[in-house]
């Protein structure tokens, strides 16, 4: 994060979760044998996850395989068919009002607000976090240069590109400086420098001891941030391991998620492509 | 607390500020006069109701009227949204379930919203409670009897609306449910034409209670309370807060995706439903085939579509059917007559709001894709309007089996009349409906089974589209009428349809050049959502 221009109100007013200084903190995400049925097929189907405390944590999977029903589910959004969960500590969805004022989400489109502009809906979600209205309203307009989205104050969301749209929700997310971040997909549709922000802004948060739960499809972002990694296919959990262990075996995290969920399809049954 | 209401409030209020400055001033305006025509009416109700609350004199009259008055008001609040298809604004709570604001907060802003919902018996109310504040022969505190029945009437509202929300979140229910409320909408009317049936009337009287809130209400604004009113009615307001509050928490525990996901079911052959989605691709030539064929296979499985077809033969036929029994005793009456042929058109209507008016506005990924395809505008609206006359003529024969089913006369030179009459009508409404979509659109969600899906200024057009639109089949009518002779009637129609051919093949240059012209501001359009707080 940068210094703080003049005039610019203190972030150090993060909300605290009681804690005991000596004993070490308890996992970031908890999940114990979590399902979740759509119809008849378990868009997630016992899933058992940690998610230590300060870490970067990068969550893969084909398409369908139920990375986002997982974040719904951390969120309070889709009640889980069954299983429980455990976040910061605290029991999901018992604590979730406290659980929740802790998290930094950047959820997929549908829960931006169109109508409104950037800076209104930034200033909105810190308002939300029971920030006083004129600390929302700074810290707004300073993530809103931040991430390069000042430049069209009346820009509504709905005329917003993809990577803006993205970005505004990364801008939103961290108004509050949560303890951990839910991310779906944070770098779709952003552009380089933008994507380079957001990594480095994620990256100074996990060295302040906030904890980054990130799905994305691209591989060589989650490779080069994360420091664990989990591959869930159908619903269920098929690899965790560390980003060290990994390198270690000289494998690329490429190479690992084809071999776990056995996707190697070629276009050369298709004689016509 | 405070700080959160106040944020998404304010997050309303900005949305509305936005909304409204960017090319909406039409609709802004007529939205405008069309609320102070309503709630000046309402408001003179009001004044009428001040007026005679506040004379002593009339005392023996307030008595009288007074819980029947307040009955009204309970069922013009709990009703009456529901009869229009409107639940007025609320919390979009899935947006808002990701921050930590607690559901009791969340309960409180949504009671506010549920005023809403009765704004007009808030107005009459306030009428009320300034007459009875002047009226020297009631005490002053009396009026604070509305206050307990005033929260009564929001806290069922807000439970009404979790129970409606649910039903419609369900996969086959949701249509039975708007197809059974928009069926009650029929009931006033069936009562004023045809009477209260004996049966009902038994019903009613067996139910006869006299601790009804509205009852006790009353009883306080009377000024004459006891400890057994009050404790009654404040027994009410705490029944109708837990049931709401209770409500409210299971609308938290609903999962709308879940409710709606399908049962995966191994493939099968394809079906005689399926051979009839494929047919137009059999008989047309592709783009027009496929795209032919998408619109069916989509508007088929849109709720809201599904919704209004239905109503088309169902609850077209049931408002016209007391009018047409009632002049069914003189046979020679030009409605009854006529009957197949107003119900099809009425049916026609309805099918505009999501055949003709907005076209694109339904399906809005697929008006992006219509830009990328090599496929001329022209094929797309052309294959849009097939698909819309296959529904209108499937719509037809769907009430004319319901007429028959009904045992209503039903000849075949009738029945030739009636898709000759829509045939013409269709043509017209086409037209007119390729220039809306492209000039108007709106964006829709294809699964909300209520709202309106035309634009609001093409609803104010409108009130005078139809009248002009009708003028051909009334000319056709007043021919046969003037000449005695169905060549007359033919002849004008035939004329009609040559007319309507021409202004549909101008009417389509004109949206083929809007399409490519205003094809940014088209898809911005549709490409729009909401805010926190959803009307």
């Amino acid at each position: 994060m940068p210094e703080s221009a003049p005039g610019s109100v203190s972030w150090d007013d993060s909300l605290s979760l009681p804690q005991d200084s000596i004993t070490p903190p308890p996992p970031a995400i908890l999940t114990r044998l979590l399902r979740k049925v759509y119809g008849n097929k378990a868009a997630v189907d016992g899933l058992n996850l940690t998610v230590p405390s300060g870490c970067f944590f990068g969550f893969l999977g084909p398409n369908g395989a139920g990375k986002t029903t997982t974040i719904k589910m951390l969120m309070g959004l889709a009640p889980p068919t069954s299983g429980t969960m455990e976040l910061l500590g605290l029991p999901m969805p018992e604590q979730a009002e406290t659980i929740k004022a802790n998290i930094g989400l950047v959820p997929d489109e549908s829960l931006l607000f169109d109508h409104l502009t950037g800076l209104e809906f930034v200033e909105f979600v810190g308002r939300m976090y029971k920030l006083e209205r004129e600390v929302a309203r700074t810290r707004a307009r300073e993530l809103m240069t931040l991430f390069e989205l000042d430049g069209h104050p009346r820009k509504l969301i709905s005329e917003y590109s993809k990577g803006m749209r993205k970005r505004v929700a990364m801008a939103a997310a961290l108004i509050h400086r949560p303890k951990l971040f839910l991310l779906d997909e944070p770098f779709e549709g952003v552009d380089a420098v933008g994507a380079r922000l957001m990594k480095d802004i994620l990256l100074d948060q996990v060295r302040r001891g906030a904890t980054i739960f990130l799905t994305s499809h691209v591989l060589e972002v989650v490779e080069r941030l994360c420091t664990r990694v989990a591959i869930i296919s159908s619903g269920s959990l098929v690899m965790e391991a560390d980003m060290a262990e990994l390198r270690g075996a000289s494998e690329t995290l490429e190479d690992a998620f084809v071999r776990v969920v056995g996707a190697e399809r070629t276009s050369e049954s298709l004689d016509w492509l | 607390m405070l700080l959160q209401l106040r944020a998404i409030l304010w997050a309303q209020w900005r949305t509305l500020r936005n909304f409204y400055p960017r090319g909406h001033y039409t609709s802004l305006v007529f939205t405008v006069v069309m609320s102070a025509l309503w709630y000046g009416m309402v408001a003179t109700g009001a004044t009428g109701v001040g007026i005679l609350f506040s004379s002593p004199g009339r005392l023996a009259i307030v008595e009288r009227v007074l819980p029947g008055g307040l009955l009204l008001a309970f069922l013009y609040w709990q009703i009456v949204p529901i009869v229009l298809v409107s639940t007025g604004a609320s919390l979009d709570l899935k947006r808002l379930i990701v921050y930590p604001i607690s559901h009791s907060r969340l309960f409180g802003l949504e009671v506010l919203l549920r005023f809403s919902t009765g704004v007009e018996m808030l107005i009459v109310l306030t009428g009320a409670t300034i007459g009875l504040l002047l009226n020297p022969a009631i005490p002053w505190w009396s009026c604070l009897g509305f206050v307990p029945f005033i929260a009564t009437n929001l806290f069922l509202s807000v439970a009404l609306r979790q129970i409606l929300s649910r039903w419609l979140g369900k996969r086959r229910i949701r249509e039975l449910a708007i197809f059974g409320l928009v069926l009650v909408a029929a009931l006033p009317q069936l009562y004023f034409l045809a009477g209260l049936p004996d049966w009902a009337r038994q019903l009613i009287n067996r139910f006869h209670f006299p601790w009804w809130p509205w009852t006790m209400a009353a009883q306080v604004v009377l000024g004459r309370p006891d400890l057994l009113v009050i404790g009654v009615l404040a027994g009410w307001t705490a029944a109708a807060f837990l049931f709401g509050r209770w409500q409210f928490e299971r609308g938290f525990k609903f999962d709308a995706e879940a409710e709606r996901a399908t049962v995966t079911k191994p493939l099968k052959p394809a079906g005689l439903l399926e051979r009839l989605y494929r047919l137009p691709a059999m008989l047309l030539p592709d783009p027009l085939g496929a795209i032919v064929e998408k619109e069916i296979r989509f508007l088929s499985r849109a709720p809201r579509f599904r919704l209004v077809f239905m109503m088309g033969f169902s609850f077209g036929l049931l408002i016209w059917l007391p009018i047409a029994y009632r002049s069914g005793s003189d046979s020679s009456s030009a409605f009854a007559s006529n009957y197949l042929t107003f119900v099809t058109l009425y049916a026609l209507l309805l099918l505009g709001e999501v055949s003709f008016w907005n076209t694109f506005g339904f399906d809005r990924s697929a008006s992006q894709l219509y830009y990328l395809v090599p496929v001329p505008m022209a094929a797309v609206l052309v294959a849009k309007n097939i698909a819309a006359a296959i529904f209108v003529f499937l719509e037809i024969s769907a009430v004319a089996v319901a007429c028959t089913l009904l045992r209503m006369p039903i000849s075949a030179s009738k029945l030739v009349e009636s898709y000759a009459v829509s045939l013409v009508m269709t043509v017209f409404l086409i037209a007119i409906g390729n220039l809306s979509s492209t000039h108007f659109p709106r964006p829709v969600n294809p699964a909300h089974s209520w709202r309106s899906a035309s634009a609001g200024r093409f609803q104010a057009m409108l009130l005078m589209i139809y009248p002009i639109m009708s003028i051909p089949i009334v000319l056709a009518y007043l021919a046969r009428y003037a000449f005695d002779s169905q060549l007359a009637f033919y002849g004008v129609l035939g004329f009609s349809l040559t007319l309507g051919s021409l202004i549909y093949w101008v009417a389509m240059e004109s949206s083929v050049s809007a399409c490519v012209q205003r094809k940014e501001k088209l898809l911005a359009t549709l490409s729009q959502g909401d805010g926190p707080v959803s009307a």
